[in-house]
């Protein structure tokens, strides 16, 4: 041995086996350092101990908690989504409907950091989406099973199935998803579609969301997204360990969500836009039923395309619309202007109200009027003479409402406006409105910090200053002239229908009384606001054959740019069928260009109401 | 015959494990084969050491030393990397660890260095050199296994080392001073509270030593000067940890972060360990039954045949099964330590601790990561894993504490107590 591994040590010395240790006592062999094993059984014993505790702990005690993850484990459950209820006009013509699509689902939940990390990574190279984008719509915190996109292009689509390899827990689903085949007509009143967000993931309305599937963000989508959305239904796929059986299937099937007929006219609609863009104004057009509210045509214009939502605006399509001029994600129809003319409505009431005003009363216009020390003039500064009531609504004349506001004070302004349903939420079914202004003495000191001057009064008088308006309550207050007073709450939804045709209770406030004006009130300002289309400033508001009334309203706005243009108008004006608000954004005058687009839709309304 | 019985039944149970992770559920008889392959090699293997004594192979351990120091820098330089990690040799279509290998070859040198070790009083110097020479003769080795990375074996063969030394001639008083501040160290970042109370409770020990000495009117200054020296120490190191540690660059932390614990993916590994505890709660108290495992049958468990089969084995044999098979190792430590226990000569003591702490150490490290009470670290379960280099090495280590006993049986140990 020790010539083959000269590198060995030699051999140990034998033990001498012979000697007696009965003689020589045991402390001289025992090696007392042997006891010290004793230290290694204890941690020995204590260790299959613990193992054996944590083992039995973990078994016997929480045995049932992990036999159901285990189960949990073999099934693979996949989403069916509900097809979400579509949308139609009031004559039956589709709004919004459903189109196949193709998403990608994506399961995280066997898959490693590592992995996830590269999936997201490929996948943000073949969509030409941002990697932090995608990583966001992932709760790391709880992994599951979420959708990353939606509304695949073919190219996309291709190169996704092509790279399927480097994507592990990836799928493609087709599913359906919301389509407006007249996307940019519907505007900012019918909404988007968009991932639901954490935040709503995390409330109660919205548990039953898969992550990452598309909800109403905004408009009517918004509003009535519990109708609409249906229930999902799942498919669960058990694996068995049983060879004959693949899986045990259980199939829960999605409900459809419910059907949504709009008051809107599509063809109007349509018209109402088109006018809107030729003019190349941004601007708000409403049509409504004085009778019952309900919204003919609710215009806004620019729009931006809601069916660009669904898969999600690309960073160059954001950019490019947050630079545009005119601000297309502003909806105008429910956002506050200076009304200009059209608020000479109020001051009539409340100066008749007040008693300051009869029909038979006649002011001298001159052309101007002296507000201590400062001069107001009229709109035309060479004065119309000696006029009533009736000239001075037809004519728009200034320094009339100028000298009433004088006499009465803001006060009973304020009070006829908020009669008339200013300065608070017309009730209309979509998640967001403005609700303009209806100053006074306390709304300036609050909010200017200022003390009231007659001036203010003066301004307020004619829609200036600090009064602002929506153009939809503006059309409320029109209808209110129109049908005899009564304030009628604007909406957009007709009926909704569940998926085996039973309709869904869903009512509206019925139209409101005004009180504390009387009839004869009424007719004066209906008698000023058709002299306005016969022979005043809105003649061009007119349609042949048939007796209309209108208002113009030309508010001056920021020094330097054009002044907003506005008409208020309803007709027929014997028996009024509609009402309508037509609002130009720097428009520069309400006479002359909001007054023809309105005259060109009521045109369009006559015309088409034989033949719908 | 207790061993052989027990080595059995412990066989029998990673012969299962094997058949259920592997030809059960994937329908691959190759793994198996080569398990049971390794198995009759390993036996051999085992029987041959046991006949042929553990004194011829310690005779070679610097010969082994060597030849171990040569494979470790082999794999290093030249060892493909698998799953980040360069620990195998491919030699002819066999693959070999050679980390493995050093659980023996260190087991059989380490006693032979340490029934060399003669300690005299009063001569500190020679006695601390002595030690010294020990440590290098671990360190060299675990370093080498640390780099490639194998954190897992690295902790056994330390676990192998300190289990020595506890049964070594080394004086408590040397003993205390390397392995009190480690001790000391791990519970100021375990537990701050119990850090305090054990300085609070050297220095009572020391009030009393100080008192006793006055007492008895003793010259005990050399005693108090130690125990004074070793809680000084316990503090200061712990305090220069820390410091040192606070004055590093954020890089230089995540260097030794990353090079303690060298798997930054610790999701995967959450995910493994989630899935081993589902795999052995849902056996519950009779188990899903053999090869009807839903966990093990559908692979969602990875690695299952190699460091996590005692999930596999839990949850289809439940808490009897499993449980049994820990009550059987457990057996098997308590024995080789006995037949440690009737050691005629020195290296029977340290063989025979050796072989139960390398046992004991990747039981707790692999049984520890399966029922989520360890970290995640590449180390087989002992006989029943999956993997021909661990199971020839076991069986040899077992080999060894055989040939012990029968060399006690041979020679009537009862005589030479």
């Amino acid at each position: 041995m020790r010539w083959i591994f000269p590198l060995c040590w030699p051999p140990p010395p034998e033990l001498h086996y012979d000697r007696d240790p009965l003689l020589e006592g045991l402390d001289t062999h025992r090696n007392p350092l042997q006891f010290r094993i004793l230290l290694l059984v204890f941690v020995a014993a204590f260790i299959l101990f613990a193992l054996l505790s944590r083992l039995f702990f973990l078994q016997v005690v929480e045995g049932a908690v992990y036999q159901e993850k285990a189960r949990s484990n073999r099934v693979h459950a996949q989403p069916l989504l509900a097809p979400r209820g579509t949308m139609y006009d009031r004559h039956s013509k589709i709004l919004a409907s459903n189109a196949e699509a193709h998403s990608i689902f994506f399961d995280p939940r066997r898959l490693s950091n590592t992995q996830i990390y590269k999936a997201l990574q490929a996948l943000s190279v073949y969509l030409n989406t941002p990697y932090k984008e995608l990583r966001e719509r992932l709760d790391f915190e709880h992994l599951q099973p979420v959708y990353l996109h939606h509304d695949l292009s073919p190219q996309e689509l291709a190169r996704v199935l092509e790279h399927r390899d480097q994507l592990p827990g990836i799928d493609i689903v087709s599913t359906l998803e919301r389509q407006y085949p007249e996307g940019q007509y519907l505007g900012h009143f019918m909404g988007h579609m968009g991932q639901v967000s954490r935040e709503e993931l995390n409330s109660e309305a919205y548990a039953s969301y898969y992550p990452g599937s598309l909800v109403g963000k905004s408009g009517l989508e918004r509003q009535y997204e519990m109708f609409l959305k249906g229930n999902d239904g799942k498919q669960e796929q058990e694996i068995t360990l049983d060879e004959e059986v693949d899986a045990q299937t259980t199939k829960i099937p999605p409900v459809p969500g419910h059907r949504l007929q709009l008051t809107l006219d599509k063809g109007l609609q349509k018209y109402a836009y088109d006018t809107l863009k030729a003019s190349g104004l941004a601007g708000s057009i409403v049509v409504m039923d004085p009778h019952n509210g309900e919204v003919l045509a609710l215009v806004s214009y620019p729009t931006v395309d809601p069916n660009l939502f669904n898969r999600g605006l690309t960073q160059k399509q954001w950019d490019a619309l947050k630079k545009n001029p005119l601000h297309p994600f502003l909806d105008r129809s429910i956002n506050a202007y200076a009304p200009g003319s059209i608020f000479k409505v109020v001051t009539t009431l409340a100066a008749l109200g007040t008693g300051h005003l009869t029909a038979d009363r006649s002011f001298v216009s001159n052309g101007f009027l002296k507000v201590a020390g400062h001069t107001f003039f009229d709109w035309n500064r060479a004065g119309f003479g000696t006029v009533n009531i009736d000239n001075a609504l037809a004519h728009s004349i200034d320094t009339v409402f100028y000298e009433l506001s004088l006499e009465m004070g803001i006060e009973p302004i304020r009070d006829y406006a908020r009669l008339l349903g200013l300065g608070e939420k017309t009730g209309i079914d979509l998640p967001q409105e403005g609700v303009g202004i209806v100053p006074d003495k306390a709304w300036k000191d609050k909010y200017i910090g200022k003390p009231w001057m007659p001036g203010d009064s003066v301004n307020a008088s004619i829609g200036q200053g600090y009064v602002q308006m929506t153009p939809l309550q503006a059309t409320r207050m029109i209808a209110a002239v129109a049908n005899g007073g009564q304030l009628v709450q604007p909406h957009l939804v007709k009926g909704i229908y569940g998926p085996k045709h039973q309709t869904q209770a869903y009512t509206y406030a019925p139209p409101q009384r005004i009180p504390g004006i009387p009839e004869s009130h009424w007719a004066i300002v209906r008698k000023g606001l058709e002299g306005a289309v016969r022979y005043g400033t809105v003649k061009k508001l007119g349609v042949p054959g048939v007796t209309v009334a209108g208002k113009t309203g030309t508010a001056e706005t920021i020094p330097g740019q054009p002044n907003h243009a506005w008409i208020v108008g309803y007709a027929p004006a014997e028996s009024p069928r509609y009402a309508i608000t037509v609002f130009l954004e720097h428009g520069k005058s309400g006479g002359g260009k909001a007054a023809p687009l309105g005259g060109k839709i009521l045109r369009y309304i006559f015309d088409h109401e034989k033949t719908p | 015959m207790i061993s052989f019985g027990l080595i059995a039944i412990i066989l029998v149970y990673g012969l299962l494990g094997v058949w259920s992770t592997s030809v059960a559920a994937e329908g691959q008889y190759g793994l198996f084969y080569k398990h049971l392959f390794s198995m009759v090699v390993g036996l051999s293997v085992f029987m041959t050491i046991r006949f042929s004594g553990y004194r011829r192979l310690q005779r070679m351990a610097p010969l082994l030393y060597g030849l171990l120091i040569f494979l470790l820098v082999g794999v290093l330089l030249w060892g493909p990397v698998v799953a980040g990690s360069r620990r195998w040799i491919f030699l002819g279509g066999f693959s070999f660890q050679p980390s493995e290998l050093a659980k023996l070859v260190l087991t059989l040198t380490l006693s032979a260095h340490l029934s060399m070790v003669v300690l005299k009083r009063g001569r500190f110097g020679s006695n601390a050199l002595q030690l010294l020479a020990l440590v290098a003769h671990i360190a060299i080795p675990c370093s080498l296994v640390l780099k490639e990375p194998d954190l897992g074996m690295t902790l056994v063969l330390l676990g192998l080392f300190f289990s020595l030394l506890v049964v070594s001639p080394f004086s408590f008083w040397i003993l205390s001073l390397t392995l009190m501040p480690a001790v000391s160290t791990a519970l100021f970042f375990a537990n701050q509270m119990l850090w305090q109370a054990h300085l609070l409770l050297g220095a009572v020990l020391l009030g009393f030593v100080a008192l006793s000495a006055r007492f008895y009117k003793k010259q005990q200054d050399f005693l108090l000067l130690m125990v004074s020296a070793v809680l000084a120490l316990n503090a200061s190191i712990v305090w220069l940890v820390q410091a040192a540690w606070e004055h590093l660059q954020p890089y230089q932390k995540q260097r030794i972060l990353t090079f303690i614990s060298p798997t930054p993916d610790t999701l995967a590994s959450g995910y493994q360990v989630q899935q081993s505890k589902i795999a052995v709660g849902s056996g519950g108290l009779m188990g899903q039954g053999l090869f009807s495992g839903s966990q093990t049958q559908l692979g969602y468990v990875p690695e299952q045949h190699t460091d996590f089969i005692f999930s596999a084995i839990s949850e289809e044999t439940g808490f009897l099964g499993a449980g049994f098979l820990l009550v059987c190792f457990a057996l098997l430590v308590f024995r080789i330590l006995w037949i440690g226990f009737k050691a005629q000569e020195p290296q029977q003591l340290y063989i025979c601790t050796g072989v139960a702490a390398l046992l004991l150490m990747q039981l707790l490290i692999n049984v520890g990561m399966n029922l989520d009470m360890m970290p995640v670290t590449g180390v087989p379960l002992p006989l029943v894993s999956y993997g021909g280099s661990s199971m020839l090495i076991q069986l040899s280590l077992l080999g060894l504490v055989e040939s012990i006993h029968l060399k006690q049986q041979q020679e009537g140990w009862l005589t030479y107590v």
